[in-house]
């Protein structure tokens, strides 16, 4: 018994750091590194977009700039988009993430049923939920096993990522790059931007793009709120402040943070891009500039520190979860709240109900350049096969990105009618049962998506509010010159570099450090491989112009 | 014939090694035993796989590592991974940390069941005992995750008491996120939580003591305070010492995720500890080799420990771990 427990001991002690090589034993091969990037490879061509010619929009979006077209009912008439049955009839496995409940079982869930007969497959689906996400990932890619046919990718920097998908994922180039796209109409309907945000690994395509509009990170507000306080939607930096003051009082507080902001610069980004920093690197003399050197990050550090020292922010910002956050926006604790573009959508504008209108904050000064996203959510990647069950897969995605306006989109988006959803006068109405089986709970839509539209369905004012701050903000927004570029640097430590910055934004934020701290920070991340990669950015730029 | 081997193995706990059985009786032993070899051999595989199996793990720490080319086709870094290690600024800092933290642990977390242990033992009522007991066992079986939400709503900004002093019209108490309290928290949260759990070696050890001795000292009159001094303490000392020693040996282990889910609401400088640190650079960084040398670092100073205590153990005469 003694000499066990010494044993144990050292055992234990060795436990923190097994990572399970024998397991990872797969085939030899190159060193994977440096050969992800685009220099010096023949890039494929961008795959040719050919926008799908849907029903008339009430005010018209524009792709170059990232305004969204404006539907305020829904169309009466609907297109089909795809021509015939996609699948072979085969079994298909999905692995996708999942922010919501897992899906009811096929047998008892009408929706599935009905998608899988759509898509002419016996569909799987292996749900990852969000909080488990990287180590679910990292943990197939570790493995290097069997792949289910579609693996889904967020945006979430995965330690070698671009590598991974480049030896253990279907190249796709020859099915879809320039005009060869044309055979799925609804993948060719996807805007450029979606695609040179996936960009290419070592000039081929590995991935179908998950689309996502162009504004990123948005301050959303009360708006109800706010007028009660009279601030104006147009504000300047003093009426800002002084809105957050006039808004917090006992246990309510103008704005709220949550953890997960300040693991990169998400929690900075509405102050950011109001005082003008460029959206995460600026491109000077074909150099790659970092924003957080610039003097308008300083700046808009100093705003964070003057919203924590006003104490007008919830005051436990950084150990609350973004759920935690979302409830304390929805029951009127805080205010505003950044969050994902994607956080205007029917689902949570139902949470806040009738209470308060849900609005779009503009940045408070006219030298503002908003950030625009990377313009997609993640992509789809396939295992590999052979070309014409690769073209299958393809096809199942095509069926999942049709358009607004089409009877597939209805189907995906909203199920079986008089069983999901019901349609009157231009409006859809979803039911009871929709809440629990729909494209969240079964995430179909995370492998192939439509481009989106502003389409609110019983908050028309919300979505024109939306639309009137697109065409508002959006003109002077710029884009991330990183998105699309690939970089082993990033590849392997991104996630680290993300983090250095995360945490001297938020000690500085909260007081922990001056702002003048904030030099050290950078020479931290520089150190870090912040330099190593402003350099291989600028490489990838070079050879992608 | 099993419990009878079993009860003498008891009584003389100090008692002399026995001679090791002829060759033709340790087959015979084998079949009689055959129950128990059974029942080891579960936990025997878990320390053959997750235990000794995972020591090749250890490979890691000269390799940069990457885990889908695996640890054959990975490159050899040599000593590169500590080279850059014992330059590494972040690393010291959270040593320091988990050092800070597992010195405040040792001092107040360690004593602390010993303390409750000897409280529930005197209390008189068999009822009442059991029932405090299971009560202060409770929270054990709380995950890290419900303690530290629970502890942030108590404590937080805006959490349950600094709402009453908000509403008595006092000043808040900055608690939680404030990196100059973190350290006496954590060290809270686990005495709150692992306290009661940690009570049942010790009570083991008490229920052991003989009555008689506390009848004769107090036949001679001694004190409760005499009677703990000078009866219980020595009894249950090799437990004690034991303890402490095994402490020792896991000083830099003082736990990943009660410590994980709170590094962010201080930062890094304060909230650092080294499986933390392990955590980020190889999950979170894919750095796996870099992360395997500071785990290997980190399992070379738990055997020096652990080593050294047991020396100290056996100078002043007590049995330690194991005997050397």
């Amino acid at each position: 018994m003694k000499r066990r427990s010494l044993l144990q001991l050292t055992g234990a002690g060795a436990l923190g750091i097994a990572a399970g090589p024998g397991l990872a034993a797969c085939s030899g091969g190159g060193s994977g590194g440096g050969s992800v990037g685009n220099a010096g490879k023949d890039l494929a061509p961008w795959p040719a977009y050919l926008p799908f010619a849907g029903p008339q929009p009430d005010a018209p979006g524009d792709d170059s700039i990232g305004v969204q077209p404006l539907y305020l009912n829904y169309p009466a008439q609907l297109t089909q988009s795809v021509a015939e049955t996609p699948g072979d009839g085969s079994e298909v496995t999905a692995m996708v993430v999942t922010y919501e409940a897992p899906p009811k079982p096929l047998a008892e869930n009408s929706y599935w049923q009905e998608i899988s007969k759509a898509l002419g497959v016996k569909l799987n689906v292996i749900v990852v939920p969000d909080p488990e996400y990287a180590q679910k990932m990292t943990t197939l890619m570790a493995s290097g096993g069997d792949l289910p046919d579609i693996v889904m990718f967020t945006n979430l920097n995965l330690p070698r990522r671009a590598e991974f998908i480049q030896r253990s994922c279907a190249d796709l180039t020859d099915l879809i790059a320039g005009d060869a796209i044309k055979q799925f109409p609804n993948l060719a309907n996807i805007p450029a931007y979606a695609w040179q945000g996936m960009g290419r690994i070592g000039g081929r395509f590995f991935g179908v793009p998950l689309e996502r509009p162009m504004p990123a990170n948005t301050m959303f507000v009360n708006r109800t709120r706010l007028d009660e306080v009279g601030a104006p939607v147009d504000w300047n930096h003093d009426q800002y402040m002084s809105a957050m003051r006039d808004l917090s009082s006992g246990r309510r507080w103008g704005t709220g943070w949550y953890k997960t902001l300040f693991t990169s610069l998400s929690g900075i980004t509405f102050h950011a891009s109001s005082a003008g920093a460029p959206n995460n690197w600026a491109v000077r003399d074909g150099g790659f500039v970092h924003t957080g050197t610039t003097p308008q990050f300083e700046q808009a550090l100093g705003v964070m520190r003057e919203v924590t020292k006003a104490a007008v922010h919830y005051p436990d910002s950084l150990t609350a979860s973004s759920t935690d956050m979302q409830n304390n926006f929805y029951n009127q604790t805080v205010a505003s709240l950044p969050n994902g573009f994607g956080f205007l959508a029917l689902s949570n504008l139902l949470k806040a109900g009738n209470r308060f209108a849900v609005g779009l904050a503009r940045p408070y000064s006219p030298q503002a350049t908003t950030w625009r996203s990377i313009g997609n959510f993640g992509f789809a990647t396939f295992k590999k096969a052979d070309p014409s069950r690769i073209t299958m897969l393809l096809r199942i995605c095509d069926y999942l990105s049709a358009p607004f306006g089409s009877k597939e989109y209805e189907l995906v988006n909203y199920g079986i009618e008089g069983k999901h959803f019901t349609k009157e006068n231009g409006v859809v109405t979803t039911t009871a049962l929709y809440a629990s089986e729909n494209s969240a709970t079964l995430p179909v839509r995370y492998i192939g998506t439509a481009p989106s539209v502003l389409h609110l369905p019983g908050f028309p004012d919300v979505a024109k509010a939306a639309h009137e701050w697109e065409r508002a903000v959006m003109p002077r927004s710029v884009a991330n010159p990183q998105n699309g570029l690939q970089s082993p640097i990033a590849s392997a430590k991104g996630g680290q570099l993300d983090q250095i910055l995360g945490d001297g934004i938020a000690a500085i934020s909260f007081g922990r450090k001056p702002v003048s701290s904030w030099k050290d920070t950078i020479s931290q991340w520089r150190a870090a491989g912040g330099d190593q990669l402003a350099e291989e950015l600028a490489k990838e730029y070079q050879a992608n112009a | 014939m099993v419990t009878t081997r079993v009860r003498e193995t008891r009584s003389t706990p100090r008692g002399p090694v026995t001679a090791p059985p002829a060759r033709a009786g340790r087959w015979q032993r084998l079949r009689a035993d055959r129950i128990l070899l059974l029942l080891l051999l579960p936990g025997l595989l878990y320390f053959l796989v997750f235990h000794y199996g995972a020591l090749f793990g250890n490979v890691l720490a000269f390799q940069d590592y990457v885990p889908f080319l695996g640890v054959r086709d990975s490159e050899w870094v040599g000593l590169a991974h500590f080279e850059r290690m014992f330059t590494d600024p972040l690393f010291w800092s959270a040593v320091t940390n988990t050092v800070l933290i597992a010195v405040l642990q040792l001092a107040f977390f360690f004593p602390a069941p010993l303390a409750l242990a000897l409280l529930l033992h005197s209390i008189a009522g068999d009822t009442l005992r059991k029932f405090v007991q299971s009560v202060v066992y409770l929270p054990h079986f709380l995950s890290w995750v419900i303690v530290i939400a629970l502890f942030q709503h108590m404590l937080g900004g805006a959490g349950v008491i600094n709402g009453w002093l908000a509403d008595l019209g006092v000043g808040g108490i900055s608690i939680i996120g404030n990196p100059d309290a973190y350290k006496p928290l954590v060290v809270a949260q686990v005495i709150w939580k692992e306290c009661g759990w940690a009570t049942i070696i010790f009570l083991a050890a008490l229920s052991q003591v003989d009555e008689q001795m506390y009848e004769a000292a107090a036949l001679d009159g001694a004190s409760w305070w005499r009677r703990l001094w000078h009866v219980t303490l020595p009894a249950i000392r090799p437990v004690i010492i034991l303890l402490l020693v095994l402490r020792l040996g896991e000083f830099l282990s003082i736990g990943f995720e009660q410590f994980f889910l709170q590094r962010q609401s201080v930062g890094a400088e304060a909230g650092e500890v080294l499986d933390t640190f392990v955590y980020y650079t190889g999950f979170a960084s894919g750095d796996f080799g870099y992360a395997a040398a500071v785990g290997l670092f980190k399992g070379v100073i738990g055997i020096a420990l652990i080593y050294t205590a047991n020396k100290v153990a056996h100078r002043f005469g007590e049995q330690g771990v194991y005997k050397s």
